[in-house]
């Protein structure tokens, strides 16, 4: 089984018009915050959030998480208005990766990627730098989904839109854990993360627990948060694996060889980033106080 | 005839051409643009911290009319305990769709 | 001996309380506290005034002392704080003398060196026997420790143990021995034990103060500091109660024990003294009433006199003995003072309590402080209110990460190493600017206070 170089146990939403929650959303100690100009966005307020966020990505407040919490940015749909513009304002702050909601085509995709390479070069960033998370929210999407996986390089995960899902599909509740399934099975070749949806209910922690074991046993990586409350119990439930404590500390004793230059491992290469993740895993584990 | 109608008609939009950015939730700031009487700017601010900042945020919003070149304007702005960037980006989208009124 | 007086008014009667003297009580019953507000009513009714309120603190239940500052019953404060409309009271001048604020050692030492004469002290128990020995942990009202009671009984000229539950048997715990009183007052009730958790011990723990006691382990574990047998004060507030919370997990899983937890003392340290994760707990204050059973029922949760926690006079006392020290801050200024009493804003809204003792005394000391609240800087560049000397105070630890007074130091070094975010002053300094911009100086409170330091200079 691949080591994923992003550790994505939680991914907390932090709608993008809300200041307060933005400056406030790397203390929460998630592994990845989601700034998301989509759904918790109205149409009338789309452009100003996108300022609001473009300001606030400039602050020094994104220094302060207590482990390094990986940035994305959730931007509005390639079927709306508002996604190249979202595309502009979100690539030079540089965040690890960008979600694209309600993701159905492939060449819809192949568009995005060139205008992301565009934007690099442009902001004379590394080519590739800024990966993907694609959203499957759709049956047609998962009718494409083999194709949405080997459409670009940049993907590194596929997370799973329940809610819309269920209501385009008429699929019941109780039989969504087949459709984890589903997505785990065909994202696996392809060696991309497989990340549930959020539980909404963050009065019910039970709930979430349960919910979060079953996407856990389904083979996913880890599941999107709304409230902090819920980030340490997918921590608890999503801890990394003993094989993946293993890869995390070879990795750091091979790099201590290597006197901090890359190698490679196992057929891959090791450099600063993956490094980075394999100490921040074994601090997770090793620390485990909360 | 026509033409008086007409001219009431402009001076009654440009009396009312009102733009908005922000909320009143926690953390904004919620802005307003109103023409003025006249070919000055005036702000009314009102904050939970005019004790300590008041003065700040008063400048940070006039220098930013100044820079963007706005004349003519009222500014009303509620402070829910905002940051600068905020009023920074609040102010950069009330004043986009100010100028792109006119 | 007969004690026993019928009313409060009885009591005060034979105190041979007059016009002008000075009266004290302590506030261990935190914001559920009754006694003052009855002793208050009762000497005015006797119309007796002019008095001194030496109080050991005031929370923002005592609000009320606003009307009896007003009618000249009460004419002058000693306090460890001041809050709430009181707090606004005092600082816009109306009181002639200014109102002397010290710490808990501070009064410690002005109490024995006389400094400080407390002709009446009014001392709430929860439980008295008819001789007179008193406790804080017997009786419906029970709240814990009597630390701060135990040394003024020991002090005043008349004492008055005021109760509201009358133990026909010679109490088995005895934390206020009968040669230290002189009469007894009973009342309905003495206050409500419950709201000991009140005040700055407000249980929701935010995700702020999380944060910070995050970094506050981050420091613990990897500074070079040894936690086994360790002795420490956690002090309150939400990112106390969190790194005490933290703590108790990393001591069962590396099997460490601490030494002792000194001054207040929560629920989750009882736990841990059950827990065997620390050999003793050294209680002057108790902020939740399950105090009160442990002390009574654990022979290794003891209660201390404030001589014996913080009074600087006293070599051997317990802030002498800490290996680290937590303590909360209003403000931090770049020369590392702190301000405990008043908001950048200028208002009256903290204690001392034993936060110059703590700094003092502890071989290592940690501020605890985010580097803004909501929108208030707490870096600032002068304090508004100077209450504890930058030279004691070792680390301050934020939502950012840590910062080292000494840069050159052991600290510095390990905790690099180990990947602890660590911060200077003047960075941070530099970004709550940016953020937020640099605050208006309000005016100072002047005249109104005069902030001792423990030793019994100006602070």
């Amino acid at each position: 089984m691949r080591i994923h170089p992003f550790l994505w146990r939680s991914m907390l939403y932090v709608p993008g018009n809300q200041p307060h929650m933005i400056q406030k959303c790397m203390r929460y100690g998630a592994d990845a915050v989601i700034i998301d100009l989509e759904d918790s966005v109205s149409v009338e307020e789309k452009e100003d959030t996108r300022i609001l966020v473009d300001h606030a990505l400039k602050q020094p407040m994104w220094d302060c998480s207590p482990i390094k919490t990986d940035l994305l940015i959730r931007i509005n749909g390639l079927h709306t208005p508002y996604w190249a513009e979202d595309l502009e304002m979100a690539v030079p702050h540089q965040p690890v990766a960008i979600k694209i909601p309600k993701v159905e085509s492939p060449d819809s995709i192949r568009t995005l990627d060139r205008g992301l390479e565009a934007l690099e070069k442009h902001h004379h960033l590394p080519l590739g730098q800024v990966k993907l998370v694609l959203t499957i929210e759709t049956a047609k999407a998962f009718l494409h989904l083999p194709e949405l996986c080997a459409c670009s390089s940049r993907i590194v995960g596929l997370g799973l839109g329940s809610e819309d899902l269920l209501t385009d599909t008429g699929i019941q509740r109780e039989h969504l854990s087949f459709l984890r399934l589903q997505l785990v099975m065909i994202a696996r070749p392809f060696d991309l993360m497989v990340l549930d949806s959020v539980f909404p209910d963050y009065h019910n922690p039970e709930g979430l627990r349960t919910e979060a074991q079953l996407a856990h046993s389904s083979g996913m990586n880890g599941k999107s948060a709304i409230h902090p409350d819920q980030i340490p119990i997918l921590h608890q439930v999503f801890s990394p694996s003993a094989h993946q404590i293993e890869w995390a500390k070879e990795i750091v004793r091979q790099s201590g060889h290597n006197k901090g230059n890359a190698f490679s491992y196992k057929g891959s290469m090791v450099d600063e980033p993956i490094l980075l993740r394999a100490r921040m895993m074994l601090q997770r584990w090793e620390e485990g106080y909360e | 005839m026509k033409n008086y109608d007409r001219m009431v008609d402009v001076l009654t939009e440009e009396k009312e051409r009102v733009t908005e950015a922000g909320s009143n939730r926690q953390g904004d700031v919620h802005l307003v643009f109103r023409k003025a009487i006249g070919p000055c700017c005036s702000l009314h601010l009102t904050t939970p911290y005019e004790r300590i900042f008041g003065q700040h945020l008063r400048s940070i919003i006039l220098n930013l009319a100044r820079e963007n070149g706005l004349e003519g304007v009222s500014i009303e702005a509620e402070d829910h305990g905002a940051w600068d960037y905020v009023f920074q980006a609040r102010f950069e989208a009330c004043c986009r769709k100010w100028l792109q009124k006119i | 001996m007969n004690k026993i007086h019928a009313s409060l008014s009885e009591a005060v009667g034979s105190s041979g309380l007059k016009n002008g003297m000075t009266i004290s009580v302590h506030h261990h019953l935190r914001e559920g506290d009754r006694v003052l507000e009855n002793v208050l009513q009762t000497i005015k009714a006797m119309k007796i005034g002019n008095l001194t309120l030496a109080a050991t603190s005031l929370m923002r239940n005592h609000d009320y002392l606003v009307e009896y500052l007003q009618d000249g019953t009460i004419r002058a404060l000693q306090t460890s704080g001041l809050r709430g409309r009181l707090g606004e009271y005092v600082a816009s001048g109306a009181l002639e003398d200014p109102v002397i604020i010290r710490s808990h050692g501070g009064r410690a030492r002005a109490l024995s060196t006389g400094a400080l004469q407390v002709d009446v002290a009014f001392i709430a128990a929860s439980c008295t026997d008819e001789w007179g020995n008193a406790n804080g942990v017997e009786g419906k009202s029970a709240f814990g420790s009597l630390g701060y009671g135990m040394w003024e009984a020991r002090h005043a000229k008349y004492r008055v143990i005021v109760t509201d539950t009358l133990s026909h048997q010679i109490l088995s715990h005895i934390s206020i021995a009968q040669s230290d009183t002189d009469s007894i007052a009973l009342l309905e009730s003495i206050g409500s034990p419950e709201m000991v958790q009140s005040g700055s011990l407000a249980p929701r723990i935010d995700s702020l103060s999380k944060q910070i006691a995050h970094h506050v382990v981050q420091f613990l574990l990897h500074s070079g500091i040894n936690l086994d047998q360790a002795s420490v004060q956690m002090g309150s507030g939400g990112i106390s109660l969190q790194v005490t919370r933290y703590l108790r997990t990393l001591l069962q899983k590396n099997q460490w024990k601490l030494k002792c937890a000194i001054g207040g003392i929560t629920q989750d340290w009882v736990d841990m003294l059950k827990e065997e994760q620390v050999g003793a707990l050294m209680d002057v204050q108790s902020f939740d009433p399950v105090c009160a059973v442990s002390i009574f029922q654990n022979k290794n949760h003891h209660e201390v006199d404030a001589n014996t926690y913080a009074n600087p006079l006293n070599k051997f006392n317990l802030v002498n003995s800490l290996d680290v020290g937590i303590l909360s801050a209003l403000e931090i200024d770049l020369d590392w003072n702190v301000n405990v009493l008043t908001g950048s804003d200028g208002r009256l809204m903290g204690a001392i309590g034993g936060h110059q003792d703590v700094a003092e005394g502890a071989k290592v000391t940690i501020v605890v402080a985010p580097l803004i609240r909501k929108r208030i800087p707490i870096l600032v560049e002068k304090v508004h209110t100077l209450v504890t000397r930058g030279d004691h105070v070792d680390v301050w630890i934020n939502d950012w990460g840590v910062c080292l007074k000494n840069d050159d130091s052991f600290f510095h070094h390990r905790l690099k190493k180990k990947g602890v975010p660590v911060y200077s002053m003047e960075d941070l300094y530099h970004k709550a600017i940016k953020l937020v911009g640099t605050p208006q100086k309000p005016p100072k409170i002047g005249s109104s206070l005069f902030v001792e330091g423990r030793w019994g200079k100006q602070a």
